[in-house]
């Protein structure tokens, strides 16, 4: 590694670091702008007497002074503490793991799916620039990229409710059953979630990988490979898809990354009580320490697969760290 | 003495579909032939074919385009096959030198990996073997060889060019084609790329189809030139000819327009522009622009015919005085 590289990966690190402490700040001053506190939505209750209110404040930490409670925040932070939180009184570290656990496997398959689809139906459409097949696949993806999720959720919901689980998790009268069972279930119950997922994204790849291949298709080395006389399928491989490559390879990182955050709308449409879900119910009652913490796993995932893409980057471009 | 020619080009046309139903008539009916070490320039202002034209004998047009016409090399028919059969012919027989050759290098790869590739693909050479040829290859055209691992951004526009005659000559071609391979480098690299160009020529008996808009260039590096306007061949001979006995209004204006470092005269242009190709002409292409234009110009297309030993032109005034001295 020449030093060139290294500064550039020390930079990129660095980068890196001031995003999350940025960011970190912002979750905390975000949320506390919203009209209202977990106090006012607790609070609301016949005979709520002024002691109560005050009660609730100081049992949420929420009486101090805004900048002592931003301070107590970034310590708790620094010794690895999310808090507790304020509408299950369970430590946020314990159900975010729990939503976790829910949201990983549902949206990481529909983000696969995407993925996989998404450059297929790219390629083919830069490949068949022009031709009937890219009319019918760029329109198709552009006109999903388009669909409101949940308008898309409820189509899926409609039209395959039939056939398929549409609501939660698991079935609710399914009791004993063996493990091998109750994933089956699970997996029945995620088919239509992660399809939602995967659609609403999958546009989004289509695009970015065919302009990226279009853009390379015209470059001199194309023609210039041509001359020499290679097959069109290696050339596709080894010139075209190898220089596309780069913006294919920072969108696959990101949509990774977000995989953590969850998918607020389709969670909802399906009730699937993952992470999205969570944060969606967070917001409506002002669950602090939890939007806090949710917020922060989805920004150290972004922060640190923008970190890879950076990386792989630097790999696959040579002209990266110039 | 007559010998089948290297590289023949028989009556080449194209044109291109345009999105509404129209068509144009790129490049039309032109036909040259070239010998073992003999440069050819290929003149013309932008639009004029040039490009067309190598790109055509390569089979390297996009698919818009309609090719006709006979590619001869060594008296070998190699476009009626379609993409399959040319494809044995690109690189190992003709190769090119592309317009803007600092970009024909992956950027990803290193240069030299890139030299390698047509070399294993046509069974040139392989494995250690390929890679100590590209060095050499290198070392001819003045880069060092050990800079066949470095990457296309790490050289310098002229190192570029230099790699990309290089690669061009990986497979021990027969033909060149350079499609103004001097164009965005300083006079200084331009004078030495033509000097390499020439001595290749002469060293390795290359045939050499040089593309450019610049006549010094022409005069420097060729023996024989084809003027050519609107996708036809206005005059073909000797470069010598063309200078001093030219037959065709627009090789003489085309010179009268080009600036002399030591002449008093001012630089002359050619007023108008070239005719559009969407649309069918009737007589000569030249004659709206033309200083000596006669009735005839406006109605009927003049033809290339014999002027001088090897030495064509394609105007009606040529056979006006023909006529008169007869």
């Amino acid at each position: 590694m020449n030093t060139r590289t290294l500064d550039y990966v020390l930079k990129r690190i660095g980068f890196s670091i001031m995003t999350v402490f940025v960011v970190l700040t912002f979750n905390f001053v975000l949320f506390r702008a919203l009209p209202g506190s977990a106090v006012t939505d607790l609070s609301r209750v016949p005979n709520s007497t002024p002691a109560l209110r005050e009660a609730l404040a100081r049992q949420f930490g929420l009486a101090d002074s805004k900048w002592q409670q931003y301070f107590i925040y970034l310590k708790q932070l620094l010794h690895g503490n999310l808090g507790v939180s304020y509408i299950n009184g369970l430590p946020v570290w314990h159900n975010l793991t729990t939503d976790l656990s829910n949201t990983i496997p549902m949206v990481g398959l529909g983000t696969l799916l995407a993925i996989v689809f998404g450059i297929w139906s790219g390629v083919t459409s830069a490949w068949r620039w022009h031709r009937p097949a890219d009319y019918l696949l760029t329109n198709t993806a552009i006109a999903f990229y388009s669909f409101p999720t949940q308008w898309l959720g409820l189509m899926l919901v409609m039209i395959f409710g039939r056939y398929l689980p549409t609501t939660g998790m698991n079935d609710p009268f399914a009791v004993g059953g063996s493990a091998w069972s109750h994933a089956l279930d699970t997996f029945k119950h995620m088919i239509l979630p992660a399809v939602a997922v995967a659609l609403t994204l999958y546009g989004q790849y289509t695009l970015v990988v065919r302009s990226a291949i279009l853009e390379v298709l015209g470059e001199d080395f194309v023609l210039t490979a041509r001359a020499k006389g290679i097959p069109a399928r290696t050339i596709l491989r080894r010139y075209v898809l190898r220089n596309a490559l780069l913006p294919i390879v920072t969108l696959i990182a990101l949509s990774i990354g977000y995989v953590v955050g969850g998918a607020l709308l389709v969670e909802t449409v399906f009730t699937w009580p993952g992470i999205g879900l969570a944060v969606y119910q967070s917001v409506l009652s002002r669950d602090y320490p939890m939007l806090q913490g949710a917020f922060l796993i989805l920004t150290l995932s972004v922060v640190m697969l923008n970190l890879v893409a950076d990386l792989l980057s630097l790999k696959l471009d040579p002209r990266v760290a110039e | 003495m007559i010998s089948v020619p290297l590289f023949s080009v028989r009556d080449l046309h194209v044109w291109f579909e345009l999105p509404d139903g129209r068509e144009l008539h790129a490049v039309q009916g032109v036909s040259f032939d070239l010998h073992a070490g003999e440069v050819l320039g290929l003149v013309g202002e932008s639009g004029c074919g040039k490009t067309t034209t190598i790109l055509a004998t390569m089979g390297l047009l996009p698919s818009s385009a309609q090719v006709a016409g006979e590619i001869r090399i060594n008296g070998v028919e190699i476009l009626h096959g379609g993409e399959s059969s040319v494809r044995p012919h690109r690189w190992r027989d003709i190769a090119m030198v592309f317009q803007g050759a600092m970009n024909c290098f992956s950027p990803v790869r290193t240069v030299g990996s890139q030299i390698v590739e047509p070399m294993k693909l046509h069974g040139i050479a392989k494995g250690a073997d390929a890679r100590r040829r590209a060095g050499e290859l290198l070392e001819m055209v003045g880069i060092p060889a050990a800079s066949a691992e470095r990457f296309p951004h790490e050289f310098s526009g002229g190192m570029r060019q230099r790699a990309a005659i290089a690669m061009a000559l990986a497979c021990e071609p027969k033909i060149l084609l350079a499609d103004e391979p001097t164009t965005g480098l300083d006079v200084m690299v331009q004078a030495q790329i033509l000097e390499l160009l020439g001595s290749l020529a002469d060293k390795l008996g290359l045939a050499v189809v040089l593309v450019t808009h610049d006549l010094p260039v022409v005069a420097e590096a060729c023996s024989r030139a084809a003027v050519m306007y609107a996708g036809r061949i206005a005059e073909l001979g000797s470069v010598d000819d063309l200078y001093h006995d030219s037959h065709h209004p627009y090789t003489r204006l085309l010179f009268a327009a080009t600036p002399d470092l030591l002449g008093e005269d001012r630089v002359a242009s050619i007023p108008g522009a070239p005719p559009r190709l969407d649309r069918e002409i009737v007589g000569c292409p030249f004659r709206d622009r033309c200083d000596s234009a006669i009735e005839v110009c406006a109605s009927e297309e003049p033809l290339l015919h014999l002027v001088g030993s090897a030495h064509v032109a394609a105007c009606h005034l040529n056979d006006l005085i023909e006529s008169v001295t007869k």
